[in-house]
């Protein structure tokens, strides 16, 4: 046997370094790599900023786009292995602090160069900005805060008909939804099947209520956490005690679960984030959940939707036990952060010169609006005819949104126990008390590891 | 090679008894079987277990079924363009299981347009959610994964019976049995041996399926289609627990060790008994 | 009473009849993709229509080829594919030579070490593997994936040799050393020659299998080594996925084809190379 191996072993050390050979060509310029989600900033990285930036500096820019469910495990592993595959990384504040011994300060660069932070609202900061996990530095700069609101068909709720059968049924007139109790009797109202009127016109296919992504993992997630804030919970405590085993969770799990089983299209299981805005568009919802990412979808002039949506932060969770006054959806979206790579002070002058010194081209590339300088310039606001409507709603949403807590532990304890604790009850495998005794106990488990509980 | 291997294994075991988070990579504890224990007494591991029987043993006993009736079909005499067949029935097994995948959620059992419904719509049947739903999804996911692995199935079979002598035939047949008479009581004893090899295949494959469902389903909708695979894949890389991950994955591991033993076994008897 | 001819007949049309309904079974999904492929807007309308191509466009492609880096995958596909065939016949046919000469034991074990091979998912071989190549230095590169398909393709090649060295009469090599043949030579010019057809099968399988690979590609391609596979879920679960589905499925059709032709051309040898291993081991 022994000696049937000696030879292939040459042979591999041959192929080996045939096939290294085509790995060494370049390397010599400097290369920024940026590793990024899907979607118009990415566009407007890769296809405006970059060749833009090139001309100006003769830096290279390289943004890859990776599919959003495996982009942090993907910059995880690359972080973990030390390879500097990306100097450059995207990802939402939650998951920051998975990060954190990957990532660079940015403080010092923030001064030598002069970048401007209270450019930012103060949520913003805190939030895209900072990580608990490492306290008193700047280790992210924002570039598309986010937070959802609820969409509806103006034209269908200011239809006479409608409106007079929704006064009939419910005994209130038909108006945007101001709590979700209200939001339930409406996506009711206007699930309708095909050969059903609605708004005068005989439907040739279903049209539902409200919907939301519902795909398995991100997509329900997503979805549900942002209902679970509301209530006015933040997971735990400053002691690190659960707070999510209380009743009013499984309340709203309860709600949650009702919404989707009976008034979203079956089709929203397939969905991750924003695909299901086009059945919007084609006039087949009434209503429904959307990041402002989605709002070209809706607006989409192919569709019926186009001109006929109106924009609201989201429905209040009456009894939440924070006392809000609407709609608590965490603050998502993302922001960027520079691994600890030998480009780590280009990648920033890079980021400098594109979010600060092209605020607004920033914001009309990337339909991202973050800076206090995005909502008040004129020509960002005139730039789509229904930003008129949009960015006072969308401001709006912003001043009423939680920020996360930024550990390093957030995404295990928070993410995946929403993702478990929403997928058990949802498909009815584990009732609410159930999981939520699981979640709370995973928990304790987690900061209890974690020394954060005494 | 063998560092290739094995070293992936060893450390993979080792991270079994580890609490590992990719969050916290460097902070790594050494726990004993806790996570076996764990595992065993998490109800989403037993269901994701659940599943990936039910998933492999449909796999198995639809592939094995319809790899026979083929087989035995294609080996009629007189059929003609034998290779001809045979070549094109292979295409499933070559193709590509994610773009399968692909294919099979886009194009086959999507709900609107796709061709299942087009098809049963011809016979009346209401349109039906096949992926959407938690009662047919799994259903749907084994006849996918089915349709990728019959080929070898058919290909075995084939073979086997081609050897197996006209005379046999002859002789059932002034019997005055039936052709399917013929296959059940002559060709199908002689298949024995060839049913466990191809079973042992298709039952490694589909038992670690994970690209074609991936496609499919993800998972969904709920956990009606979480396999092992893909439980795995959900706790080492969207929880970052790579201990628990590394846990169900030797577990997994484990079980096929069992079954591959009582297969060598039961293989070695079959054979002698046939010789 | 029908003529026994007649009923004949019938029977084979029958036969007949039933071989074509499984042939479109088989065929149906790539067909459907092929059509899909070649409409705009391929999800929003129905398979007929897809299938009569009513709204015909080679649109697709050209995205597909332009926006897609099509060539670039396909370059990563075709390397790692190749240089897995070459690598794992030079190991493999000497390995599963020696083993087919031992018997008993030692044997059984390595049977069983190679069939338990068949077990591990690949789903977490792949971290550790990641993390150990990135000692090694091979994260990322197009070698570390080749290793890892090495890893799963030697087993499966030794398992499936020594199947086709069992099947070479014992006299033949007898006969060989009666006339005084060279070890290397009783291999090359005896042995070598009867199992040449499983040799090329197995060589075949192996190029598809890692063409086909998908997992391993996701987690250990760095951005210069992903192949085809990684390149066509680019395309899925984007923000327009609606308008992507015809993208999707012109790359799937680039995916598909290659082996496809492969396996439709070289289709003896894989038949009669997987069940003689098979039906005789």
């Amino acid at each position: 046997m022994r000696l049937e191996f000696t030879k292939p072993k040459r042979w591999l050390t041959a192929v080996a370094v045939l096939l290294s050979f085509t790995n060494i060509a370049a390397a010599e310029d400097v290369t920024i790599r940026w590793a990024l989600h899907p979607g118009a900033e990415a566009d407007a990285v890769i296809n405006y900023f970059a060749p833009k930036y090139e001309e100006e500096t003769g830096i290279k820019i390289v943004g890859e786009i990776l599919p959003p469910d495996q982009l942090r495990d993907r910059m995880s592993i690359e972080a973990i292995g030390g390879t500097n595959r990306w100097d450059l990384g995207y990802h939402s504040p939650g998951w920051f602090g998975t990060f954190k011994d990957h990532v660079i300060d940015l403080t010092p660069l923030i001064e030598k160069h002069g970048f401007d932070v209270n450019a930012y609202p103060a949520l913003v900061q805190n939030s895209h900005m900072k990580s608990p996990a490492r306290p008193g530095e700047y280790i992210a700069l924002p570039t598309t805060p986010a937070a959802p609101m609820l969409i509806y068909r103006r034209d269908w709720f200011d239809h006479p008909g409608e409106a007079a059968a929704f006064e009939n049924n419910y005994g209130r007139p038909l108006a945007a939804p101001a709590t979700f109790a209200e939001l339930r009797d409406v996506a009711e109202f206007f699930t309708r099947d095909a050969g059903e009127t609605l708004a005068g016109e005989t439907l040739d296919r279903p049209v539902y209520g409200w919907s939301d992504a519902l795909g398995a993992g991100a997509g329900i997630t997503r979805s549900f956490i942002v209902m679970l804030y509301s209530t006015g919970v933040s997971g735990w405590d400053k002691n690190y005690e659960p707070d999510i085993d209380q009743p009013i969770v499984g309340e709203v799990a309860k709600y949650f679960v009702d919404l989707a089983q009976n008034y979203a299209p079956r089709e929203a299981q397939n969905w991750g984030f924003l695909e299901g805005l086009e059945m919007f568009r084609d006039g087949r919802m009434a209503t429904a959940t959307m990041w402002p990412q989605g709002v070209g979808t809706v607006e989409d002039p192919a569709g019926s939707a186009a001109g006929n949506t109106a924009y609201t932060p989201l429905p209040l969770w009456e009894d939440n036990l924070a006392g809000y006054t609407q709609g608590h959806p965490f603050l998502g979206g993302g922001g960027v952060f520079i691994f600890d790579t030998p480009n780590s002070e280009e990648a920033f002058k890079f980021l400098k010169w594109m979010l600060q010194d092209n605020e607004v081209e920033f914001g009309k590339q990337s339909l991202q609006f973050s800076r206090l300088g995005h909502f008040q310039s004129d020509e960002l606001r005139n730039l789509k005819p229904y930003y008129v409507d949009f960015l006072p709603a969308f401001e709006k949403v912003l001043s009423s949104v939680f920020i996360r807590q930024g550990i390093p532990e957030w995404g295990a304890v928070m993410w995946n126990g929403t993702t478990d604790f929403i997928t058990d009850v949802y498909s009815g495998d584990l009732t609410s008390d159930q999981a939520q005794e699981r979640w709370a106990t995973q928990m304790r488990e987690a900061f209890d590891a974690a020394g954060y509980r005494q | 090679m063998a560092v290739i291997v094995c070293s992936p294994l060893a450390l993979g075991f080792r991270y079994s008894l580890h609490r590992v988070f990719l969050y916290d990579f460097d902070n790594q504890l050494f726990k004993g079987f806790e996570n076996y224990k764990q595992a065993f007494a998490d109800p989403l591991f037993l269901k994701a277990l659940n599943t990936t029987v039910i998933f492999t043993i449909g796999c198995v006993v639809i592939c094995v079924l319809f790899g026979i009736l083929v087989a035995f079909l294609l080996n009629s005499k007189k059929v003609v363009w034998r290779p001809f067949w045979v070549a094109l029935f292979l295409i499933p097994f070559v193709m590509t299981p994610v773009v399968g995948g692909i294919a099979w959620r886009f194009l086959m059992w999507q709900q609107e347009f796709g061709v299942i419904n087009a098809i049963s719509g011809l016979f009346g049947a209401e349109p039906r959610y096949w992926l959407l739903d938690r009662e047919t999804a799994l259903f749907a996911s084994i006849v996918s994964n089915s349709w990728h692995l019959i080929p070898l199935a058919i290909l075995v079979f084939y073979a086997a019976l081609s050897t197996i002598p006209d005379e046999l035939y002859e002789a059932s047949h002034i019997d005055g049995a039936g052709p399917f008479q013929a296959l059940w009581y002559v060709v199908l004893p002689l298949l024995r041996p060839h049913i466990l090899f191809v079973s042992i295949i298709l039952l490694t494959s589909a038992f670690r399926e994970f690209d074609m469902i991936w496609a499919l389903t993800g998972g969904g909708p709920g956990r009606s289609t979480t396999v092992l695979s893909i439980f795995a894949y959900n706790r080492g890389i969207a929880n970052q627990d790579m201990g628990m991950a590394n846990t169900i994955a030797f577990s997994m591991f484990a079980f096929m060790a069992v079954i591959a033993w009582i297969y060598i076994t039961v293989y070695r008897k079959t054979l002698e008994q046939n010789q | 009473m029908i003529a026994p001819k007649t009923r004949k007949r019938f029977q084979i049309g029958l036969i007949h009849l039933l071989l074509g309904l499984w042939l479109v079974i088989s065929l149906l999904p790539p067909v459907m993709l092929i059509a899909a492929s070649l409409n705009t807007k391929a999800l929003f309308r129905s398979p007929w229509d897809l299938l009569l191509l009513k709204d015909f466009s080679l649109e697709n492609y050209s995205t597909a080829f332009v926006s897609g880096e099509f060539w670039f995958f396909f370059t990563n596909s075709v390397i790692i594919s190749t240089a897995s065939v070459v690598i794992v016949l030079i190991i493999c046919v000497p390995m599963a030579y020696g083993l087919s000469k031992i018997s008993g034991r030692a044997r059984n074990v390595v049977a069983f070490g190679v069939l338990a091979m068949r077990f591990i998912p690949y789903v977490v071989l792949a971290l550790p593997m990641f993390l150990l190549f990135v000692d090694l230095g091979l994260a990322g590169s197009r070698l570390g994936l080749l290793l890892a398909h090495l890893a799963i393709h030697i087993p499966f090649a030794t398992w499936m040799l020594v199947g086709f060295f069992d099947t070479v009469p014992n006299e033949l090599e007898e006969s060989g050393i009666v006339d005084g043949c060279s070890a290397w030579n009783l291999f090359w010019n005896v042995t070598l020659p009867v199992v040449r057809s499983g040799v090329i099968a197995l060589a075949i399988l192996v190029f598809i299998m890692s063409w086909n690979e998908y997992l391993f590609a996701l987690f250990l391609a760095g951005s210069n080594a992903q192949p085809l596979t990684v390149g066509v879920t680019r395309f899925l679960g984007g923000i327009e996925s609606g308008a992507q589905h015809g993208v999707v499925a012109a790359y799937s059709v680039l995916v598909i084809t290659p082996v496809i032709v492969f396996s439709l051309i070289a289709n003896r040898f894989i038949v009669s190379g997987m069940t003689a291993g098979a039906v005789k081991g």
